[in-house]
């Protein structure tokens, strides 16, 4: 199931833990969702060190032990990694999605996103794939 | 006085400025836009905070973090 | 400083094969979630080979996860729609709950109202009739076919005149507007006479009380100001109106006094005395909701308030204390579960103000303090009433329907509460069947937004959707499920002759 694991080294020290991530591993809207998730717990703070890298720093709010901040490593990779699948989800389905909520609240899609989707799907040669999606307009409805 | 620095590629200039916007009133706040960079210093820190200075420019750049996030997902 | 790695498994791909949905964490499992409100839960294993694009074609779990929208394959998407369309319908339906204070004045004290009564001597605070005209022209102006009204104050039966004249004005006006109609009255049965209560039940008018709980606690948080016993009149009342109401032939189902409880520190360590008791006066609802941490002096919260997570540890033994009373026969629902479940278990949405996206402030109710100011909710009027007028939307007389709903506060409101636009929210699992409260925000921390990890009401909405799930996730006989199913039906309320 998991051709490669992801490796995440970090640093800890009095109540602070940092990581540095590779942007092209994960996406910076990854790393803002992630991290914006900890803001009750940590004091946050990015930085840049080199091109497309970002260094995470986090600072707990109130005590913490080593125990506690090797937790936190593990919880924020843990939800980098849930952040990218959603991310990658969320830019599969863009245009499905806005077809859906396009006819569900305005009774039609508009062309616009029609064309977004016809454009997707052949992006994605799903022509070609037996799983191929439903396309309402192509039976006239 | 505490100095920050937030990176013009993590951290858009319209949230730094936001930021400045809601915490404007407990502080001296100092902006200056630098090519790779905004420097941000807080001075004259409202005495309710005056003894968690640390605190209080951590919760400013969480709320930073939180404009960034913010304009990430198209809003703002 | 100490360096560590740690090594996770990075979860394979196959986006193209799959619908939207988010995900989380629950009971062991991972829950996924959709914009139509579907919900299944998968193992880890499955799930991990759903993304990747490996769940063998004949996987049990295959057919529901297609039917559900999760899977691209086969996906009708005009299906889909109509059940997203379905879930949101109230977005196209306008402002159907109308809060309006028919005065300041009350004769009660209670230790966590603040800035919204005034003593029986100010009759100045009284909604005249004139504006009474006004609030229900107005009212009846809204585009939803179904249009409640909710008489709250002060405590509203001291101003009976104004209850009234919108009752029977706006059943003057719908003879010709046709909507559905409902009126309720929220009071603390301190005033109340003979003849206002035959009239109420003449007039077919609902009766809302306050009943923190037994005696002593019920008149702990509800000072009376003349020193009688709040308690006593309460108990005596509603047991009047539920005699009155089946004497009148009406199904005692749908026609009794429903209670409301606030909770204060006190409650939370007699929760249990407070469920037992709504049992045993056959209501059939109880609301476990948290008193709201805004606006008291800190001697007055430290005294009766609580933490989110004490009260949320509350919630969550009395949760199931009335599901274990439900599996024992008794019908009894937790209030803030029963609008969740029914975005849970079923196609539609309770169209609950407080928790939907976006808040229904301003587009799902409106709010008339008794000088005919127009705020979109009773939150948005202690706001007011704090001196803050950010939230004024107009006055009646002179703002127009459409001048309120399309309001730049509403509007902002309503872009404030958008979950799919908001971070956080925007991936959370929960999105389905949360909503954020923008007044809550500003009051909490000067915005309309607000770090959501940081607000109390989004800890409160993803601690008891999970706990509901949860007790889903572990119901192996389907037991607690229809248990939930029963308590998300609603029947309505017409007069049984009609
Ligand atoms: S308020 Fe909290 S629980 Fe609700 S959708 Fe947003 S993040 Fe999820």
């Amino acid at each position: 199931m998991t051709a490669e694991n992801a490796r995440f080294t970090f640093s800890i020290d009095d109540r602070s833990l940092a990581l540095l991530l590779d942007e092209a591993l994960y996406p910076l809207d990854a790393i803002y969702g992630a991290a914006y998730l900890f803001v009750d717990r940590c004091y946050i703070f990015l930085d840049r060190p080199a091109d497309k890298q970002v260094q995470v720093r986090f600072r707990t709010k109130s005590d913490s032990t080593e125990q506690d901040l090797e937790a936190l490593a593990g919880e924020f990779a843990n939800e980098l990694l849930n952040q990218v699948l959603r991310l990658r989800i969320s830019e599969s389905t863009k245009s499905i999605r806005e077809y859906t909520l396009a006819r569900a609240f305005f009774g039609d899609s508009s062309q616009a996103s029609i064309d977004a989707l016809l454009a997707e799907l052949d992006a994605e040669e799903l022509a070609d794939d037996p799983l191929e999606i439903n396309v309402p307009w192509e039976s006239g409805t | 006085m505490i100095a920050l620095r937030f990176h013009r590629s993590l951290y858009p200039a319209p949230a730094v400025h936001a930021a400045v916007a809601a915490y404007g009133e407990l502080a001296r706040i100092e902006v200056e836009e630098r090519d790779e960079d905004i420097a941000v210093t807080l001075s004259d820190i409202d005495p309710d905070f005056a003894d968690q200075a640390d605190e209080f420019a951590d919760s400013f750049a969480n709320h930073v973090l939180f404009e960034a996030t913010r304009s990430e997902r198209g809003e703002a | 400083m100490k360096s560590h790695t740690i090594e996770l498994p990075r979860p394979q791909v196959a986006a193209d094969q799959l619908g939207f949905f988010r995900f989380g964490d629950i009971a062991g499992r991972v829950l996924l979630t959709n914009d139509a409100g579907e919900w299944h839960f998968l193992g880890r294993e499955d799930f991990a080979a759903l993304v990747a694009g490996t769940l063998p074609a004949e996987h049990p779990e295959r057919p529901t996860l297609l039917a559900k929208g999760f899977l691209r394959s086969e996906l009708d998407l005009d299906a889909l729609s109509e059940r997203i369309r379905r879930k949101k319908s109230f977005l196209g339906n306008g402002p159907h709950l109308h809060v309006v204070i028919t005065t300041l004045r009350c004769n009660q004290d209670c230790r966590y109202c603040h800035a919204s009564r005034t003593d029986m001597d100010q009759v100045q605070t009284d909604m005249s009739l004139e504006t009474a005209k006004k609030v229900v022209d107005l009212a009846m102006q809204s585009t939803s076919n179904y249009v409640a009204f909710e008489y709250q104050g002060g405590e509203p039966t001291v101003n009976m005149d104004v209850i009234k004249f919108c009752v029977e004005y706006s059943r003057e006006k719908n003879r010709y507007e046709g909507k559905t109609l409902d009126h309720s009255v929220v009071t603390n049965f301190t005033y109340m006479t003979e003849e206002h209560a035959e009239w109420l039940l003449a007039n077919d008018v609902l009766v809302c009380t306050s009943l923190d709980g037994p005696e002593e606690l019920h008149n702990y948080n509800r000072t009376w100001r003349s020193g009688s016993d709040a308690y006593g009149s309460v108990r005596e009342w509603m047991a009047y109106f539920n005699r009155r109401w089946i004497e009148l032939g009406r199904d005692p189902h749908l026609w009794h006094v429903d209670a409301l409880t606030t909770l204060t520190r006190r409650s939370l360590e007699q929760w249990k005395d407070i469920v037992d008791l709504y049992v045993g006066l056959g209501i059939r609802s109880v609301h476990l909701r948290p008193l709201n941490p805004f606006g008291f002096a800190s001697k007055t919260w430290d005294q009766i308030g609580y933490s989110t997570d004490e009260y949320l540890a509350m919630y969550e033994e009395a949760l199931d204390y009335i599901i274990d009373l439900n599996k024992a026969g008794t019908t009894i629902i937790e209030g803030t579960a029963a609008v969740l479940l029914k975005k849970m278990l079923t196609p539609d949405d309770p169209n609950y103000v407080d928790i939907r996206s976006p808040v229904g402030s301003g587009t799902g109710q409106v709010a008339y303090n008794y000088d005919g100011t127009i705020l979109p909710s009773d939150e948005g009027r202690m706001i007011h009433a704090m001196g803050d007028p950010m939230f004024v939307l107009g006055q009646v007389g002179s703002t127009s329907y459409s001048e309120i709903v399309g309001h730049p506060t509403v509007k902002s409101m309503a872009v404030a509460s958008l979950l799919d636009s908001l971070p956080g929210c925007s991936s959370c699992w929960n999105a389905p069947y949360c909503g954020v409260r923008p007044l809550h925000n500003y009051r909490q921390t000067g915005d309309l937004f607000a770090q959501r990890p940081n607000t109390p009401k989004c800890a409160e909405h993803m601690t008891i959707a999970r706990l509901l799930f949860e007790r889903l996730a572990e119901d192996t006989t389907g037991e607690v499920e229809a248990i939930f199913r029963r308590w998300t039906v609603q029947r309505p309320r017409v007069r049984d002759e009609d």
